[in-house]
């Protein structure tokens, strides 16, 4: 399923992503495990941690991004 | 990230040692920059900060050189204009040594990086200069309950790592130590031309470092294992109260609330510093001082009205600057200082991105937005962290057309507060649907993309309580310097005009616009002459004249989306040449004038039918 439709404190492992410089330079890849934070209304972005750090990613982007749900 | 703080680039003196410093974004690169130089530069609780290269002198145990801070970078394939400069600078200037600063928070995303910088040596042989590591915030990394060993990533890293707190000045003095030692050794294997194999020994094994991603993020996740311990802690209430605010409850009534103590300490402590202090002093002992000086000196005539006369210099030259204006740019400062170092900026703009992507641009370009409410300048420098060239255009056409500065902030206040704060609120109302309308329109004119968001979301921090009052200090100076001598020649310039004459011919040209369309006196010709010297003066005229409210309205206005001020121009200009400079200039002043008279001739039409 994509990462904008996990639930909120659901944790995900992605599997497929699409090819963007900055996500690349940000550390995102295959197998990078996640926990959804928030979603923000208004089509707003997806706030997930990643280790000790979060990041806001936009719809646009987490539409993209094909996770695996774990427990 | 202020324009004056950009500096020529010179190189050393001879026998002087040019380090660089470089890292990942919001790790503290400028505040060591600021702390091992003298050299105060910006820096915040956020990413892209910094967004040009500032170089700076260092002196150690009679040791000197010069040190380079560039923008922060996740990887050496630059995203960004502000990238490209630290990509650029890495790859052409010549240095003696790279200091790295790692985040000790972070330090899997850092340590790929730091590979990065590891490897080019292996694809660039002229690169091969000593990397010294400097692994910040090492007392909020341990505050999380992380742990490193150092000593074991220094030979991981195969290079001298030193733990720092940077905002403390702690490690500092060992990172200079390091960062000389390794550059003299360096420099003696040169020298001596010891083979390649001695420079390897110090530089680090050429061959050991992986080349491609993958094996990049495996060794990465390799050294995490070694060094670094996480011991499980509950969260203090500051990391309770940052993970609340990126989320819509309470996320969204948080920054309501913020922005109204925010809107409550700039507009009400503004007013109250002004009306209780500021201007008392002025106009009963400061400016009757003055007064009696001139006095003494000149006699009355045209000389002694442009000193103290109306708009004397020695009146209005300082009656404005210091009791109308600095109130608010003061208390704007400690509040945007406040936001920007507590990390609090990005997460508001994690709230605001579904409404601003409507206007075509993403959320985190709330930072430079806001600090346009201080001053266009840094704003629109700031937009080079932006990754596109449209969305660079967008932000500084919203900040240049609707933003009004702090200083112009004092004004309004100083015109419409004390009238009617339904009027000041209706000034900010149709600010804030400007920049949405012009965000809408621009993102369907000008031609590709805006890129959607993503921003990595920093600690929240107690921001340094030295740190903060020395910024702020900074800021108020800067911006009063700034501002003082082109105020002190608009109210000198606005003195002859009318001590002259020759405001009444020129108004009596501008009349049809002025008074047939704006519906202002002929004298209000003044604030359309002296807004293109600095925005507020566009305002601050009208105080001297007895306007209804229509007429006050109508102004504020026109002086809200009026031409940016000489400054701000010459930035457009630089940043994105005569065209685009010129089309935003025209564009905001026709803007300006045809909607301040629309507003006239539609609110004097509903009186009159009322």
């Amino acid at each position: 399923m994509s990462l904008y439709k996990m639930k909120i404190k659901g944790r995900c492992i992605i599997e497929t992503l699409p090819s963007i410089p900055l996500m690349d330079a940000m550390g995102f890849r295959m197998g990078l495990p996640m926990e959804i934070q928030s979603r923000q209304p208004m089509g707003g972005p997806v706030v997930v941690r990643l280790g000790n750090r979060c990041v806001a990613i936009a719809r646009e982007f987490a539409e993209q991004i094909m996770v695996r749900e774990v427990a | 990230m202020e324009c004056h703080q950009e500096q020529a680039f010179l190189g050393p003196k001879s026998g002087d040692f040019r380090f660089l410093l470089m890292g990942n974004p919001n790790v503290g690169k400028s505040v060591v920059f600021s702390k091992l130089t003298g050299v105060e530069v910006d820096s915040a609780n956020y990413s892209g900060t910094t967004v040009s290269f500032t170089s700076g002198k260092w002196q150690y145990r009679g040791r000197n050189g010069d040190l380079i801070d560039v923008p922060g970078t996740y990887s050496l394939s630059a995203t960004s204009p502000a990238e490209q400069v630290a990509v650029d600078m890495v790859h052409n200037e010549a240095v003696d040594a790279i200091i790295v600063v790692l985040d000790a928070t972070n330090l899997e995303r850092n340590l790929f990086f730091a590979l990065q910088i590891q490897h080019l040596s292996t694809v660039s042989p002229d690169k091969v200069v000593p990397v010294i590591y400097a692994l910040n915030m090492i007392d909020v990394a341990e505050r999380q309950g992380i742990s490193i060993d150092v000593d074991q990533l220094s030979q991981r890293l195969n290079a001298p790592v030193i733990p720092t707190v940077a905002v403390r000045n702690v490690g500092l003095l060992q990172l200079m130590e390091a960062a000389i030692k390794a550059a003299d050794t360096f420099l003696q294997n040169q020298e001596t031309s010891i083979d390649t194999e001695a420079v390897d020994s110090d530089t680090g094994d050429a061959n050991q470092w992986p080349d491609t991603d993958d094996e990049r993020w495996q060794w990465v996740g390799r050294t995490i294992q070694e060094v670094q311990q996480v011991e499980h802690r509950h969260p203090t209430w500051l990391e309770r109260l940052g993970d609340a605010s990126m989320k819509p409850f309470p996320g969204i009534p948080l920054a309501l609330l913020v922005l109204t103590i925010a809107l409550g300490i700039v507009v009400g402590g503004g007013k109250g510093l002004r009306s209780a202090i500021l201007l008392p002093l002025v106009n009963g002992v400061i400016v009757p001082f003055f007064v009696r000086i001139v006095s003494i000196f000149v006699t009355e005539g045209v000389i002694y009205n442009v000193l103290v006369g109306e708009y004397g210099i020695l009146v209005k030259g300082i009656e404005w600057p210091f009791a109308l204006i600095f109130p608010y740019v003061f208390l704007f400062y400690i509040v945007l200082s406040f936001m920007e170092d507590s990390g609090y900026l990005p997460r508001l703009g994690v709230m605001v991105d579904g409404v601003m992507r409507k206007a075509g641009i993403q959320g985190g370009n709330i930072v430079p937005m806001i600090m346009g409410y201080g001053c266009a300048i840094p704003a629109i420098l700031g937009t080079r962290a932006a990754t596109s060239r449209k969305e660079r255009i967008m932000v500084a056409t919203m900040v240049t057309l609707a933003v009004p500065c702090s200083a112009q902030t004092g004004a309004f206040i100083a015109l419409l507060g004390d009238h009617s704060v339904f009027m000041l609120i209706g000034i900010y109302l149709i600010s804030f649907a400007a920049i949405f309308l012009t965000g809408v329109i621009l993102d369907r004119v000008i031609p590709g993309k805006s890129d959607p968001m993503l921003l990595e979301i920093p600690n929240l921090l107690m921001p340094d309580r030295q740190t903060l009052v020395k910024k702020i200090k900074i800021r108020t100076k800067h911006f009063m310097m700034e501002a003082e001598v082109p105020m002190m020649m608009g109210v000198g310039l606005a003195a002859l005009l009318v001590e002259t004459g020759a405001l009444v011919h020129v108004g009596e040209v501008l009349s049809p616009l002025v008074e047939g369309w704006l519906g202002l006196p002929k004298e209000a010709t003044l604030g359309l002459i002296l807004g293109i010297i600095r925005r507020e003066l566009a305002v601050l005229p009208l105080l001297e004249m007895d306007l209804n409210y229509i007429q006050m309205f109508t102004g504020s206005l026109v002086a809200l989306f009026y031409m940016p001020c000489l400054a701000v121009l010459g930035v457009l200009i630089k940043e994105f040449g005569v065209k685009i400079g010129a089309i935003i200039g025209v564009g905001t002043t026709v803007a300006a004038l045809v909607l301040g008279g629309l507003f006239y001739q539609a609110a004097t039409l509903v009186s009159t039918v009322l």
